[in-house]
This record gives structure tokens, sequence and C-alpha cells, in this order.
């Protein structure tokens, strides 16, 4: 079988084995639960941000044996190789967009995500408190997705957003740093 | 001259004013086109005659022309919601069914608005949102003048005599069918 | 053709699904047997005890899980990362392994005449594993001792899946 690229494979999953749900469904479920934390933690941005990432987190490591499991592809590679799968594949099928890849540092092991199109801010605008717009990041659950699916696949990483249209910014980027290679882990007792 | 749109309101499900904003071109500042009391009064009649119609309308439906008063064409529609559209015409050529495009953008934008997680629609306030601002201004604009008189599909042929039927401060019935006896006011413009 | 024993084993190499069918080979001691009461004293022993008494359950999951991760990481080392071994065969009996992405293990011990079981287990992962544990929102995320692994949709799935299958007699 010829090897698929990142972007076929994710066009593939997404067009046959994907069950749609109708997107406004998703954007105000999602609203509503930072709505809510926003209440909870009565505007503590800084809090609301951390208890995103933590959610993203628990359905980070679920999410990434979904992929595994409809994609059947092989490990990546390298870094860049992880970058591509997470944009043509991770975010092609649950969010059908592929953000943009750009800015890698030298070394390879920092990359940016840029949005063009991100169906969970659809219809949001900030609270007009002069906080939010300095402290939230509204979407933060995809960088705790982000960590907790590549954990899983023995990458630590730390992702997090630079910037959001939101706040007034050009564009949405988020920032991916490989901080190391987890090394499998060995039985309990064994020399 | 094509009829240019003067004042937008939204009205509440309990007639509370949501967005009141004239488009007066000689209204310079942006506070003087929330607060100019004469527009708040064109929307506030404008709930009168919603509330003297209602019996014979079905939700989500258009309430054509509610009234003319002071050279200005009333306009409404309501949504299922009982959230009251209000769209106040300058004089000018007739206003036809393309006035529904117009209403149906509106309606979209505060869809839009109330799809915002952060937006409390329990709320009696008036609409701050600027995003909300920026659409609506956005498809008044476009209305008043930065399309082309072809893309609005106006009901009056180019050329065709404007009809002058004075009409002043009367609450008339209104159809959106094309043949529909022409509407148009030659007061103050 | 025969299955005769089937695992999961999670990234933290614990045993978190076990599975007996026919055991031709010597019979199990019930894990609640051992002498020693102790859980502590258990895992800290270095293992199963050495002659030839009947083993645990606990027992025969080290021994099975420290085979397939000592030949795993041979062939790593030997051939590459993105290198597996599929299966290896004595004269009693053939055990088939596969490994997620995630170092999920699944291990299913048959008779030595089956072959092609490698796709088998790789459905149990994707159709029975992911769709009952890994999205069921009650399951925890980890499976310690196998909670949420264990649970009735997923088992009932893996014998209605394996039951009609020609290795299954």
């Amino acid at each position: 079988m010829a090897v698929r690229t990142p972007r076929q494979i994710g066009e593939d999953v997404w067009k046959t084995r994907i069950e749609k749900v109708n997107a406004e469904l998703v954007t105000l479920t999602y609203g509503s639960v930072v709505a809510q934390l926003c209440k909870d933690f009565t505007n503590d941005y800084i809090q609301v941000n951390e208890q995103l990432d933590k959610m993203g987190y628990n359905i980070g490591i679920r999410l990434i044996e979904d992929i595994l499991a409809r994609t059947n592809s092989e490990r990546c590679r390298s870094f860049k190789d992880t970058a591509e799968m997470i944009s043509k594949v991770g975010f092609k099928i649950f969010l059908n967009i592929t953000p943009a890849i750009l800015n890698w540092s030298q070394d390879n092991k920092q990359f940016s995500l840029i949005f063009d199109d991100n169906p969970l801010s659809d219809f949001v605008e900030l609270p007009d408190d002069g906080k939010a717009i300095n402290e939230l990041w509204y979407s933060n659950i995809l960088c705790g997705v982000l960590r907790g699916a590549l954990e899983m696949v023995q990458l630590q990483v730390e992702a997090k957003f630079v910037s959001d249209v939101l706040r007034g910014d050009d564009t949405t980027e988020m920032r991916v740093t490989l901080i190391r290679v987890l090394e499998d882990e060995m039985p309990v007792g064994d020399e | 001259m094509p009829s240019a749109i003067r004042l937008l309101a939204l009205m509440g499900r309990e007639n509370n004013p949501l967005y009141v904003r004239s488009f007066d071109p000689t209204l310079s500042t942006e506070d003087d086109q929330k607060t100019d009391l004469r527009y708040h009064f064109l929307a506030h009649i404008a709930l009168d005659v919603f509330a003297a119609r209602l019996p014979t309308k079905s939700a989500d439906s258009d309430f054509g022309l509610l009234f003319v008063q002071d050279g200005i064409a009333i306009y409404g529609w309501m949504t299922n919601t009982g959230v009251k559209i209000i769209l106040g015409f300058s004089s000018g050529e007739v206003i036809g069914s393309e006035i529904r495009s117009i209403f149906r953008a509106i309606h979209f934008a505060y869809i839009s608005l109330v799809c915002n997680a952060f937006y409390d629609v329990d709320e009696r306030q008036p609409i701050t949102s600027r995003k909300f601002d920026i659409s609506v201004r956005r498809i008044v604009e476009a209305w008043n003048g930065t399309t082309p008189p072809a893309a609005r599909s106006v009901s009056v042929l180019p050329g065709s005599p404007k009809p002058a039927t004075p009409v002043e401060n009367v609450v008339m019935s209104y159809s959106d069918s094309r043949t529909a006896t022409p509407v148009a006011q030659t007061t103050v413009s | 053709m025969t299955i005769y024993s089937f695992w999961i084993f999670d990234r933290h190499c614990e045993c978190i699904y076990h599975k007996d069918f026919k055991r031709p080979m010597r019979q199990l001691r019930p894990t609640s047997a051992l002498s020693s009461t102790d859980p502590k004293q258990r895992n800290t022993s270095g293992g199963p005890p050495k002659g030839s008494g009947p083993l645990t359950v606990d027992d025969e999951s080290k021994l099975v899980f420290g085979v397939v991760f000592s030949l795993r990481n041979m062939v790593k080392k030997l051939s590459g990362d993105q290198e597996s071994f599929f299966s290896f065969k004595t004269t009693k009996y053939k055990l088939h392994f596969f490994e997620t992405q995630t170092n999920l293990r699944f291990v299913m011990v048959t008779d030595t005449r089956v072959d092609g079981v490698r796709p088998i287990l790789e459905q149990i992962y994707a159709g029975l594993y992911v769709e009952y544990v890994v999205k069921n929102p009650l399951s925890p995320p980890e499976h310690p001792g196998g909670e949420g692994v264990n649970n009735e949709l997923f088992t009932l799935g893996l014998d209605r899946f394996l039951r009609p299958l020609s290795i299954f007699e």
C-alpha cells in the first residue's frame, strides 16, 4: 500500500468515517462551558484558562486513541511529521480545519499553528470588562487536547496561545514546544 | 433618490428597547445617533402598531409598512421569539420584497449576537456589542449607497416615473407583492 | 484451532484485562489462594516463584508481559523504533502481540496453527477498546487493576466478536 500523506488520511477519514454534528451545537456547548467557568471562578480568567487546559488534557488522552484507531497510521518519525498529523489529521477530523504550520524554531522543536478559522469561537465576543481581553484564552481547551494527546504518544509538549483574533490580534496562533520524548515505562520491580 | 435607511431598532419581547440607531446624515456623532429622541419616538410608535396587528399575524412574519411619520416610512418584522425589528426609510423609491433580505440579514446578525456565550439573553439591557454594531452598520451602509442599485433588485424600473402619492401620518397596510400599490413619500429628504 | 487466553497491558506495564478461554495447559491457581496475603510482598518478591507449582494469574500476567516486553525491546534495538514483532511459537502454543502507539499492548495466546491474529487484535483495539473503554466518559483515564476496562459492554462485545471466528473452537 502506498504511503498516504497526512492530508490524504485526514480527508479520507473526515469524509468516510466521521459522524458529523451540527457546528453551532458544538460552538454553543463550548461557549456555555467557558461562560459558566467564568461565572464559577468570578472572572478569574487565569483560573479559567487553567481549567480549560485540564479539560482539554482529559479529552486529548482519549481522542488520541480514537485518531489512531481510525487512521491506523504509523508512528511519526520526526516532530515535523507530528505537526503535520496534528494539523492535517487531528484538527481536520475533529474540527474540519487544517491550521497552518509556521515559524519553526531552529532546533525544530517549536512551531506555531495559525488558525484562520476556529469553529469554537464563532459568534464569540469576549466580555467587555477590560480584563478578559488581556487574560482569557478562549480556546485554551485546544492546548490541553494537544498536550494530552501527544503525551500518550510519548511526546511531552507545552502548548499555549500567543495571540487570538478575539483579543483583536490579527491572527490566532498557538505555540507548541516539544519538551522531551518520554521513555517507555518499565515494569515495576524489574531490574 | 433611493430610499435610505434612517432608523434601525430592535425591540425585545417585553417591548424593551434593545437597540436603537439612527442613520441620519445630519447627526454626526455616534452618541447623537444613539440618543436622538425623534427616532426613539418612532420606534415606540411602531410597537403600538405591532400590538395592533399581532392578532392577525403569525410569528416570524413581515408586518409590512407600519406607518409613515416625518417623512420616514417605518417597516416592521417580528421574529419567532417576539423580537421586533424596525426599519425606517427616508422617502424615495418604493420598498418592495427586497426589504425582506435586510430584515433577514439583521435577524441573522441578532442570532449571531445571541449565540455569543457571554451575551446574557435574559438581560433587558440594550445591546452594547461592537460586533453587532459593525455588522448592522455594514448591512445598512450596503443598502444606503455602496451597492449598485441593480444589486438591490428594486421594484421600480429605472426611468419609470416616481410614484408621488404623498402619504403622511397614515397607518396603512402593506403587501410585499410587486404589484402592490406603490407607497412613497415626498416630504423632506 | 483455539484461543487460549487474551491480555491487555497498559503503558504502565499493568495488566488491565485478562480473559481465559480454553486452557489445555496446567490449571492456574486463583490469586486468592496465595500463601502470602500481603499484596506488597507479592509485588516485590521479584517475579513468580520458580519450580513447577501452579501459577497464579498475577504471576502468569507478569511472565507474559515480561516476555513480550523483552522481545519488543529487543526487536526495536535490532531494527529500529518502527519495528515490532507479531508473534512467537512454541511446540504447545503461539503468542500474538500488537502494540498501539499509545503503548497499549494486546496479547493473545492460541494454539500453534493459528495465523493472522494481528488484524483481530487491531479490531479489538479500534472497535471494542476505543469504543467501549476510551470513549466511555465514566471510565477513568487510567485503569489500575483493570478498573473501567472490565465493563459489561467490552466483555460482551469481546465475547461476541471472538466466538464466531474460525480460530475460536
